[in-house]
């Protein structure tokens, strides 16, 4: 599969008349994308559209998701197949990204969602959204709606604003072009015969209500343990269902861009010889656990990997799933390295994660989710202000009303400690 | 096989037996942990997925209602279980203001789990 990701560069963000892209800046017509998605879908009962850019002192909360918009102007799987248009295999053709901007969802399915972006400041330096030029979208719903309807719809509402607006770049003049292209196995094979052979087993929450992601529309949690070729996720084919977890989400938008997958290339026939992305639903049940990750061991050995990269999403009994996968491929002599962020307090000494196993030894650590961050009070505030009281925690201390600084965890940070490295902490080795 | 629900939510219904629990989602842990020491089996990860579920004032478990276990694994996994819980709580109190909410959730993440239950041959 070849997949050509033509990069126009966002610089700035508008409204404006039309939908288009002129000097570095991208024009969104609001009304388009408010009179589109009210046609689409009559459940809606609004919509307000607002711009966030880098600096300003703007916070966006409750994050329901972030999709990059783009447009795809050649080959099959335009959208998100399976669920804004027609299933078709992604991963092949030609797509031009407005590279820079996001779209936003915002809003409560339940009162304890969270989830912040902040713009400018502490806030802003643990996010990777506070440098995108994001268009925040906030969808209304008849008072009662079901939060599953409601998550649904705020899922598909932001997927098809991201289309709407990805149209822009259509005609755009393009930046860059990035290529990737691996064919399969067999060829891969005869290309590298020396090379380690990886497997990227890519964890997904798949536990019900707001802990689901989606392949080409299925929920992940119908699925067994599935081989992707790289370019499919990075073509539109997961998308986020995944509502909690407002650290190590992996957002759509990360999907898109997932960090683990464009650096596996970077290396991809120089050291290694990449063999695909094995989607693994972490599921809620001991048998369902148990299953998955057997399951994905059994695969990456039948595939003959020599090696496997396993990443998490989320804490707590997905801990169980990361630590099973890497037993049960390092007892089959395949090296496993593990890539969690932690749970480690406030002084980051208390154990990691919740479960542990003798063969999970080579771990890259994303971050402490537990970790303080004090936050100074937003000028503007996209979304439900309440939602700041969640997001700090509600324990003693944590609010000063006089100069409204607050103090919240990471944990609390979209994408702060991104299971899949699309963040901005680092590692440091001692 | 035949279920027993452990859980402090009184939105939960079902026609499988159901052990109330008079108290928080710690004491629905430490309940497990004593129906389990009398032979029910763990069909279910007695921890959330999210930090933010960890909060939640209510749980609910599944047990077998058979007393033909628990294995050394799933008696370690529950014994582990309060104290992880109580790390990640801390110095946080569980999230009262938004009970309802979380009624709810518990109730959707258990039926999502019981489905997966039926899907096995038993």
């Amino acid at each position: 599969m070849r997949l050509e990701l033509n990069k126009v560069k966002i610089e700035d963000i508008q409204f404006g008349e039309e939908m288009k892209v002129e000097n570095g800046t991208l024009y969104i017509n609001k009304d388009e994308i408010i009179n589109t998605l009210m046609e689409e879908d009559e459940n809606i009962t609004g919509i307000d559209v607002n711009l966030a850019r880098p600096g300003e002192k703007v916070r966006i909360i409750p994050v329901k998701d972030v999709i990059e918009p783009r447009v795809k102007i050649e080959g099959k799987g335009a959208g998100f197949p399976g669920v804004t248009t027609t299933t078709q295999t992604t991963g092949e053709g030609v797509v031009n990204v407005l590279d820079g901007a996001a779209i936003v969802t915002i809003g409560n399915q339940v009162g304890f969602q969270e989830g912040v972006i902040d713009m400018w400041g502490e806030g802003a330096r643990w996010t990777p959204f506070s440098k995108t030029l994001n268009i925040v979208v906030d969808i209304s719903v008849p008072e009662g709606f079901s939060p599953h309807k409601h998550e649904e719809l705020v899922r598909r509402a932001g997927l098809r604003a991201s289309e709407i607006v990805g149209e822009a770049a259509r005609e755009a003049e393009i930046d860059k072009t990035e290529v990737y292209e691996i064919g399969n196995f067999f060829e891969e094979h005869d290309k590298y015969p020396d090379l380690p052979k990886i497997i990227y087993v890519e964890m997904l929450i798949s536990q019900g209500l707001l802990h689901d992601g989606y392949i080409y529309g299925v929920v992940s949690s119908d699925l067994l343990p599935t081989l992707l070729h790289p370019n499919e996720e990075l073509d539109n084919a997961v998308i986020s269902g995944n509502c909690v977890a407002a650290c190590d989400k992996i957002t759509t938008y990360q999907h898109q861009n997932n960090s683990v997958i464009k650096d596996l290339y970077e290396l991809h026939g120089k050291e290694i010889n990449f063999l695909g992305v094995l989607i693994t639903p972490e599921l809620t049940t001991l048998e369902g656990k148990y299953r998955t990750t057997d399951f994905a061991a059994k695969a990456c050995i039948q595939y003959g990997a020599d090696g496997v990269i396993i990443s998490e999403e989320g804490y707590g009994n997905p801990d169980s799933d990361l630590v099973m996968i890497s037993r049960g491929v390092e007892q089959a002599g395949i090296k496993s390295v593990l890539i969690t962020d932690e749970c480690s307090g406030w002084d980051g000494m208390s154990q990691p994660l919740t479960d542990t196993a003798e063969e999970a030894v080579a771990v890259i650590s994303t971050g402490n989710v537990s970790h303080v961050i004090e936050v100074d009070k937003a000028d503007v505030i996209l979304g439900n202000p309440w939602a700041i009281e969640t997001m700090s925690g509600g324990w003693a201390g944590s609010y000063d009303e006089e100069t409204g600084k607050m103090k919240c965890e990471l944990n609390a940070v979209i994408g702060s400690t991104s299971e899949i490295g699309y963040h901005n902490a680092t590692v440091k080795l001692y | 096989m035949t279920y027993l629900l452990v859980t402090n939510n009184d939105e939960i219904q079902s026609d499988y037996d159901i052990h109330w629990v008079d108290g928080s989602f710690e004491d629905v842990i430490k309940e497990t942990h004593k129906l389990m020491e009398e032979g029910h089996e763990l069909l279910v990860s007695p921890l959330p997925a999210s930090i933010r579920m960890f909060y939640s004032p209510v749980r609910t478990m599944v047990l077998t209602k058979e007393k033909k276990g628990p294995s050394k694994s799933t008696l370690q996994l529950i014994e582990d279980a309060l104290g992880q819980y109580k790390a990640v709580l801390v110095n946080k109190d569980p999230d009262y203001r938004n009970l309802e909410d979380y009624k709810y959730m518990d109730k959707k993440l258990f039926n999502h789990a019981m489905a997966e239950l039926s899907g096995f041959n038993n």
